[in-house]
């Protein structure tokens, strides 16, 4: 009797633990939940503690965005309301409102035009290079590039404003924007006069000339009367560049 | 009597979802190997029992080092790239089956003796009433 007694409190305490691994595994389960589907396709349970640090830094990071913008937004705010009243300062602000549209760090609004760049519809006859078809980080730049050839005054890539340091990178299948992951459809919008924008945009052997020839469907360019890009959410930080003291005499 | 430590299991799962057991998820996997190294003890033990060799310090040193080296190993393979915590689940899922299917024949071997027993016993009646 005492074998199967000993058995017994075995087989409680056997009991006991794989409840306790159940939990556990409960608990990553809802870890990994807690990430957006597209990151959570290529993650196993197994790789919970950098799934679980990511989400964790990613919301973070997200949180922080707000508030950098809501702050940047008061302070836009707190300078028109300084300006309200003095002569002096409005003109002061007034300058100061023209060089943060300039740098992207404010909301802007007006008339420009639209263009998505999409990836090659598949299926079709690959009379092309495969990687043709694809909408590639070099080919947004050009696009971006010639847009301020063309006179743009603010551009947006995904809604990400595009600021002085805004670069675009290729990261296996996706695009980095400042670290944002972008994929096709690419929806670059820009503020300027339509007309020119899209006179320069549609130079023959022109970038979307290019695209174009590889398959109609990869652009589309449209004029828009009236419309709002974001303002820049990314980082503002000098460490090395100072303003030099006053030109020596 | 082989049951009573099935039930065990059991009434220990129902207790742990009840009294949730507190336990980090990265712990996860090595709880896993530990669990399979009970299961493997259990089994060992039940076998031991049946066979009439049971000793309850082989059972719990089992239990301890089974368990302890299969962490370690899993622990290691994690520090050296290489996936270890396999090798210890298909060593102790391998004794599980062998224990298991072992304690199966035994039960099956013990039920027909029963039968024969009966039936030689009817067989030894039936023989008196005709003389």
């Amino acid at each position: 009797m005492g074998r199967i007694a000993m058995l017994s409190v075995v087989g409680l305490s056997l009991g006991w633990l794989i409840s306790a691994a159940w939990a556990a595994r409960d608990t990553q389960q809802g870890r990994l939940n807690r990430l957006p589907p597209d990151l959570r396709a290529g993650l196993e349970v197994g790789s919970l503690d950098l799934a679980d640090a990511y989400a964790k830094l990613r919301d973070d990071s997200e949180k922080l965005k707000e508030e950098v913008a809501k702050v940047r937004e008061e302070n836009t705010r707190l300078q028109n309301v300084m300006a309200e009243g003095q002569n002096a300062s409005k003109e002061i602000n007034d300058s100061l409102q023209d060089l943060k549209i300039f740098a992207g760090l404010t909301e802007v609004e007006g008339p420009g035009i639209t263009i998505t760049l999409r990836d090659a519809p598949t299926g079709d006859e690959p009379s092309f290079d495969v990687s043709d078809a694809i909408i590639h980080d070099m080919d947004v730049l050009r696009v971006v590039n010639e847009l301020w050839n063309a006179g743009a005054e603010a551009i947006s890539v995904n809604n990400l404003r595009v600021g002085p340091g805004t670069n675009f990178r290729c990261v296996g299948t996706t695009i980095l924007v400042d670290n944002e992951r972008i994929a096709s459809p690419v929806r670059i919008r820009a503020i300027g006069d339509a007309e020119t924008l899209s006179g320069g945009l549609n130079l023959p052997g022109g970038i979307l000339d290019n695209l174009r020839q590889v398959h109609s469907s990869m652009v589309t360019l449209e004029p828009v009367k009236q419309m709002r890009l974001a303002a820049y959410k990314g980082s503002t930080t000098r460490r090395q560049a100072v303003i030099p003291e006053a030109d020596a005499p | 009597m082989i049951l009573l430590p099935i039930l065990a299991i059991l009434l220990g799962i129902l207790l742990g979802r009840m009294f949730q057991a507190p336990l980090p998820a990265e712990a996860a996997g090595y709880v896993g190997l530990v669990v399979l190294a009970g299961l493997d003890a259990l089994l060992g033990g039940l076998r031991g029992a049946t066979e009439g060799r049971f000793s309850s310090s082989i059972l719990l040193s089992g239990l301890v080092i089974n368990g302890l080296i299969a962490c370690a190993l899993a622990w290691m393979g994690e520090r050296i790239g290489l996936n270890l915590y396999l090798v210890s689940a298909f060593v102790l899922g391998w004794r599980i089956f062998t224990n298991a299917s072992l304690l199966r024949r035994h039960a099956l071997s013990t039920w027909r003796d029963e039968q024969a027993r009966k039936r030689a016993r009817k067989e030894g009646e039936a023989e008196k009433r005709g003389a």
